[in-house]
């Protein structure tokens, strides 16, 4: 086609694309005026058969992108299959637990001690990475400091030539993440957990380690309903010196940064790197970032120093989240998120889960708190409230309990009575009945009360002159001795 | 973002505001061919992640450029032209190194998860190196709608911000825009069939 011909094609098709499907082909006959060769290029043209609505909608940067996700799929599963059933150490790779952004778990086995373990690997990519590296080993070392029941437990740390790799007990069951999924936790169930929550975050903050990163998915629910803190990734001795502790956000945007302006660096394009670096806060990066950004303390957010008042927050935004189902704070940019952690006050969470009681929300609340002042001052504060909360319920389920045992009790009771006159009736059916007189009174002084005693050995009875005993087998009466102002009668 | 910062792109860019048409012309060369090089060297030795990042926010940088008031109009159109061409290269580049990477590593990759590979392709992909091809001939048949094409495709811009950047009126771009797509279409089945 040369461009003549195309200019007269164009407006003609342009023109027909406007206008309704059934009314094209009188137009076009018209419009041609009898270029039978014209005619047929359009009509070429309108009905070529791959014609798609969609074609060109998408934006090419979004299609590559979605390439390059996909290629990355690619090479991981490629390196999870390749890794399976290989050795690491002493450590046989059985399969793929789960692995997020800053590690992939894998189930091993520790061929010297013949236990199952959950093994630690860093992605390829950032085992050459100083800043992962090191965060890495900060895990190790902080959560190895701890040992307690509701922190999981460190076994063994060690470089194999894919990178540093870290050994842990297994767990069963899913992170809290999961298991909330937008849903309330039954309240029961949150006390339970956040009770093991503080419990352990007490226990770290007693040894000066803060663990900077509470989050759903950060805290994982056994089967048997325990909770377990995981990744001290970003855990530091509290104190240690007056440094100002970095926050994972900031870690991951220095570290893009850092990468970026690398990558520019050759470009010499000064410029561009300020306004990239600037455009990297706006920007929503899938994963890490987003994912703890909402559960972040107002003074964690501002870079100022942190203490375990930062902690009791974020774990006030996970308690808030196990009560209502969603985050407390949250926007459609970490910019959003920041701001609502700074100035928002949190949805009601009575209003979100109408069951939640009072005083839990109290607890949640106060967690929460922006200032920290206001907060829990330490997570001893928080277990302390959380277990009254449950001491409170346990006192009113004995209550209830025993109300109910009592009436139980009772029933039992009348039931047995009824069932052991029932069954006497029925059991004297049976044999045969011989009637007997035990007594011999006179009429005029007539047994007016008797009893049989409990082995059916004697019997006690009352008539006008006392109480007496007769022994069924003998019939000796015995006269019991009784006060003469005693009266029968 | 002045000239006291003394970084060559932005001088370079400031030069061109100045009338030194060969100054815009050398921030391109000197962006694209870094990033191509970053895209090559990506593919071959590591995920290719930061580059499409770096692409990206690239191309972030250039829209933000073409928003500073400095800019005239005009050259703000052209500017935001160079942005889509650095796009359409960048992004054909990326797709082709991914296309040869794909043929030397697909053979053992296609034993290990073959899910994956099906999941990878999506009926409305384009084929950015046929696309690629087919403007390249539309644009000897229309300059403006090829041009058009490469501004909506590549460059991201709406119907509204490409005919303020070409000076027509945003019927014009839409009418263009839709005769192109129908054009190309043909144009790369046409192409399909020959192979």
């Amino acid at each position: 086609m040369t461009p003549e011909q195309w200019q007269k094609v164009r407006p003609i098709l342009e023109c027909a694309l406007e206008i309704e499907p059934e009314s094209r082909p009188a137009y076009i006959d018209n419009a041609c005026a009898g270029d039978e060769e014209l005619r047929v290029e359009i009509l070429s043209l309108l009905s070529e058969p791959k014609q798609s609505d969609s074609f060109l909608r998408e934006p090419a940067l979004n299609m590559v992108r979605r390439h390059m996700a996909q290629d990355h799929a690619e090479l991981d599963k490629a390196e999870e299959f390749a890794l399976i059933g290989k050795k690491i150490s002493h450590y046989q790779i059985l399969n793929k637990l789960g692995g997020g952004g800053m590690g992939v778990v894998y189930e091993a086995k520790d061929t010297r001690l013949g236990r199952h373990v959950a093994l630690k690997l860093l992605p390829k990519e950032l085992a050459q990475d100083a800043h992962a590296l090191e965060r890495f080993q900060r895990e190790a070392r902080a959560t190895s400091a701890l040992n307690h029941p509701h922190i999981c437990t460190i076994y063994d740390f060690g470089e194999c030539e894919r990178g540093p790799f870290m050994v842990m007990e297994v767990l069963e069951g899913s992170t809290l993440r999961h298991r909330i999924s937008g849903k309330p936790l039954p309240c029961e169930l949150v006390v339970e957990l956040g009770i093991h929550m503080a419990d352990a975050l007490e226990a770290a903050h007693a040894k000066a380690v803060l663990h900077r990163d509470i989050t759903p998915a950060n805290v994982f629910v056994t089967q048997r309903g325990e909770a377990k803190l995981l990744d001290f990734g970003l855990a530091k001795l509290a104190g240690a010196n007056a440094e100002t502790f970095v926050t994972r956000e900031a870690t991951t945007a220095q570290h893009l940064e850092a990468t970026t302006a690398e990558h520019l660096e050759a470009t010499t394009a000064e410029h561009l790197k300020t306004r990239t670096t600037e455009h990297l806060k706006d920007l929503t990066f899938p994963g890490a970032l987003m994912g703890t950004a909402p559960y972040m303390s107002p003074e964690q957010i501002r870079g100022q120093p942190v203490d375990a008042r930062s902690d009791i927050f974020s774990c006030g935004a996970v308690l808030y989240e196990m009560v209502t189902g969603q985050p407390p704070f949250s926007g459609e940019t970490i910019e959003r998120i920041r701001e609502a952690i700074l100035s928002k006050e949190p949805a009601s969470p009575r209003k979100l889960n109408p069951h939640l009681p009072a005083r839990l929300e109290g607890v949640v609340l106060k967690a929460l708190e922006k200032e920290r002042s206001a907060r829990y001052q330490s997570a001893s504060d928080l277990l302390h409230d959380l277990n009254e909360i449950q001491r409170a319920k346990q006192r009113r389920k004995v209550w209830i309990t025993s109300a109910a045992v009592a009436v139980f009790t009772l029933l039992v009771g009348i039931a047995g009575v009824v069932g052991t006159f029932l069954s006497k009736s029925s059991v004297s059916e049976a044999p045969n009945i011989i009637q007997r007189q035990i007594t011999s009174n006179p009429v005029n002084d007539s047994v007016y009360m008797a009893a049989i005693s409990r082995e059916g050995k004697v019997v006690a009875y009352t008539d006008l002159r006392g109480v007496h005993v007769r022994s069924l087998d003998t019939g000796a009466v015995q006269d019991l001795p009784t006060s003469p102002d005693l009266c029968f009668r | 973002m002045t000239a006291e910062q003394g970084c060559p792109v932005s001088e370079l860019l400031l030069d061109w505001g100045n009338g030194d048409k060969e100054a815009l012309k050398e921030v391109f060369s000197l962006v694209y061919h870094e990033l191509q090089r970053l895209a090559r060297h990506q593919l071959r030795h590591q995920r290719p992640n930061h580059t499409l990042q770096t692409t990206g926010l690239v191309h972030e940088a250039f829209l933000r450029l073409a928003e500073q008031n400095s800019l005239h109009l005009k050259d703000r159109a052209h500017f935001l032209g160079i942005a889509a061409q650095l796009m359409r290269w960048i992004l054909v580049d990326y797709e082709r190194s991914r296309r040869a990477a794909k043929r030397g590593a697909g053979a053992t990759r296609l034993t290990l998860d073959p899910s994956i590979r099906e999941a990878g392709s999506q009926s409305h992909d384009v084929d950015l190196m046929a696309l690629n091809e087919a403007l390249d001939r539309l644009a000897k048949l229309d300059s403006q709608q090829s041009r058009i094409v490469e501004l909506r495709y590549f460059g991201g811009l709406t119907v509204e911000d490409t005919s303020e950047f070409l000076g027509i009126s945003p019927a014009t771009v839409k009418r263009s825009w839709s005769s192109a797509r129908l054009w190309l279409q043909r144009e790369m089945s046409r192409g399909e069939a020959r192979t």
